[in-house]
């Protein structure tokens, strides 16, 4: 029994192509995904009553109602088009599993379409010459690459007032390859040693490479519905227990309150408090890593190990990796999977938990917990095996 | 070459121009709660009282966190490279965090946090490059920039 006021569950994953490169065109790849987690879960268009998507809004996702027309679904009873200020591709399964206990629609697809293209701030661009709005306290002094400088100015303080060391970063980018060469998935599935990962190149020092995700051309798609209809279609239902989300005070990338963590701690607080279950319960963890900082916040802000102590805890990575205690991002994460941007940690849980990702698999996995984004846009979700 | 940006104020962000542009640093204040803010917002992002209003700071402070940009981003500062930005507190409204260049600082790495910086004031913008020609009258493009003042 889930804090919902209706259970609500996942009953399907879809996954379009995902590639580096090549011809691709976001409707195809849309319909791709969506419509294999439609057969994953055993459904027809026309079982399909609410759409969610989440999109940078640079071309890069068909809408809602667009995604309705492209797979033949008859009439919408909710839908939403959510933008680059939620908690990343998690946002629209947050806001669909809130409408399904809501009882305002039952089945819900959920998607993230992306292009390597769209978001893609290591590009050089050039800004208008009047920087306005919050633009004229940043742009003037070379401010740019959307969240890149914070993110190393967060790994910079992080060290200097936490401890640790830029080797814990190095961790989560090497945990990354050793998930990925089991996800045939994967884009990104070559090991990767700490020597290599301090030999990246700095691109905001001392933020490296490859403490960056890897941006790819794909879409991946969830499909919601209650619980009690879950249990008559196709998969073993996966149960969502909790879901939350968090900003913290003054939200800002750069002016909140909390500048190492953003809103991850009240975010997990919260998640915490409505789930059935606890951090020591998790089975495995899929933890935003659209850089390193975030997933080592989300760790430790959600009580896998303590505040500071990720260090310490993580020693020489075996824990969060294959055959570790605390299995983290088993598909490689957006560091080695490909920047899905924030869904595909879903449907990692859902697939790990329903045990069917093969080599990679975490056994008997029970519990997931799920997170995306950070800072002033902080999301998570806690799953259960039915 | 790119121009480089330069900010435009508007009605929430005058006074702190109008401040730079006479040499005076200043910071939000809320009198409601009695905390700063920056950059200045209508209201106090910590209380929503209304009416903040800019307090004059010494210009001392320290780096809260620093970072050094090697790739450009913006094509007016793709002759900058590599170049320091950062977060500082001001020593008399440290909760607040001013984005800033770093000056008097060898870009080989990051500048430690910590470390005693103070404001000076650089006509039109960018990274240590001096601009001789202001905008035009009255337009406050004078940036606040932070200095390393020692270790």
């Amino acid at each position: 029994m889930s804090g919902l006021t209706r259970d609500v569950a996942v009953a399907g994953v879809g996954y379009s192509t995902v590639a580096r490169s090549g011809d691709f065109d976001v409707r195809t790849l849309t319909r791709a995904a969506c419509t294999a987690a439609m057969a994953d879960a055993g459904v027809g268009p026309a079982a399909v009553d609410g759409i969610v998507e989440y999109q940078f809004g640079q071309g890069d996702a068909p809408s809602a109602v667009g995604a309705q027309r492209l797979l033949g679904i008859p009439d919408l009873a909710m839908f939403n088009d959510l933008m680059g200020t939620g908690p990343s591709g998690l946002a629209s399964a947050l806001d669909a599993a809130m409408a399904i206990a809501a009882g305002v629609c039952e089945t819900v697809l959920v998607y993230r379409c992306i292009t390597r293209a769209s978001g893609h701030t290591g590009a050089v661009r050039t800004g208008p010459p009047e920087a306005r709005g919050a633009l004229q306290f940043a742009a003037p002094y070379g401010y740019g690459g959307g969240i890149i400088p914070a993110m190393s100015m967060k790994k910079q303080r992080r060290v200097a007032e936490l401890g640790g060391s830029y080797a814990d970063y190095g961790r989560i980018a090497v945990n990354a390859r050793r998930w990925a060469a089991l996800n045939e998935r994967a884009v990104l599935r070559d090991p990767l040693t700490l020597d290599d990962y301090f030999a990246a190149r700095p691109v905001a020092d001392p933020l490296l490479l490859l403490d960056c995700d890897y941006p790819v051309n794909g879409a991946c798609a969830v499909l919601l519905t209650s619980a009690e209809r879950a249990r008559d279609l196709r998969q073993v239902p996966v149960v969502v227990d909790a879901l939350a989300y968090g900003t913290g005070a003054g939200a800002d990338w750069l002016y909140g309150d909390d500048f190492l963590f953003g809103g991850t701690i009240p975010c997990a607080r919260r998640l915490w408090a409505q789930a059935s279950v606890g951090p020591a319960d998790v089975d495995v963890a899929e933890l935003y890593d659209g850089f390193t900082h975030i997933t080592i916040s989300w760790i430790e802000a959600l009580g896998l190990c303590g505040i500071g102590e990720f260090h310490d805890w993580v020693d020489d990575g075996d824990r969060i990796g294959p055959g570790g205690a605390l299995p983290v991002n088993t598909s490689g994460g957006q560091l080695a999977e490909g920047r899905l941007h924030g869904l595909a940690f879903l449907a990692e849980a859902v697939q790990q938990l329903r045990g069917e990702c093969g080599a990679r698999q975490v056994p008997d996995a029970r519990v997931a917990v799920v997170a995306n984004a950070h800072g002033p846009q902080s999301g998570a979700m806690v799953l259960v095996r039915d | 070459m790119t121009a480089r940006p330069r900010p435009v104020p508007d009605a929430v962000s005058a006074a702190y121009w109008a401040g730079a542009d006479r040499g005076a640093l200043t910071v939000a204040h809320c009198d409601a709660c009695g905390r700063a803010h920056h950059p200045p917002e209508p209201a106090c992002p910590r209380c929503g009282a209304d009416g903040p209003r800019p307090r004059v700071v010494s210009g001392r402070g320290t780096v809260f966190a620093a970072c050094v940009v090697r790739q450009a981003f913006d094509a007016a500062f793709a002759d900058a490279v590599p170049y320091h930005l950062a977060l500082v507190a001001p020593d008399d409204a440290p909760e607040v965090r001013i984005l800033t260049n770093l000056l008097g600082a060898d870009p080989a790495e990051p500048v430690a946090v910590g470390t005693p910086v103070a404001v000076e004031f650089e006509p039109a913008t960018g990274v240590g490059a001096r601009v001789d020609a202001r905008v035009g009258e009255g337009d406050g493009v004078a940036l606040p920039q932070f200095r390393v003042v020692g270790p």
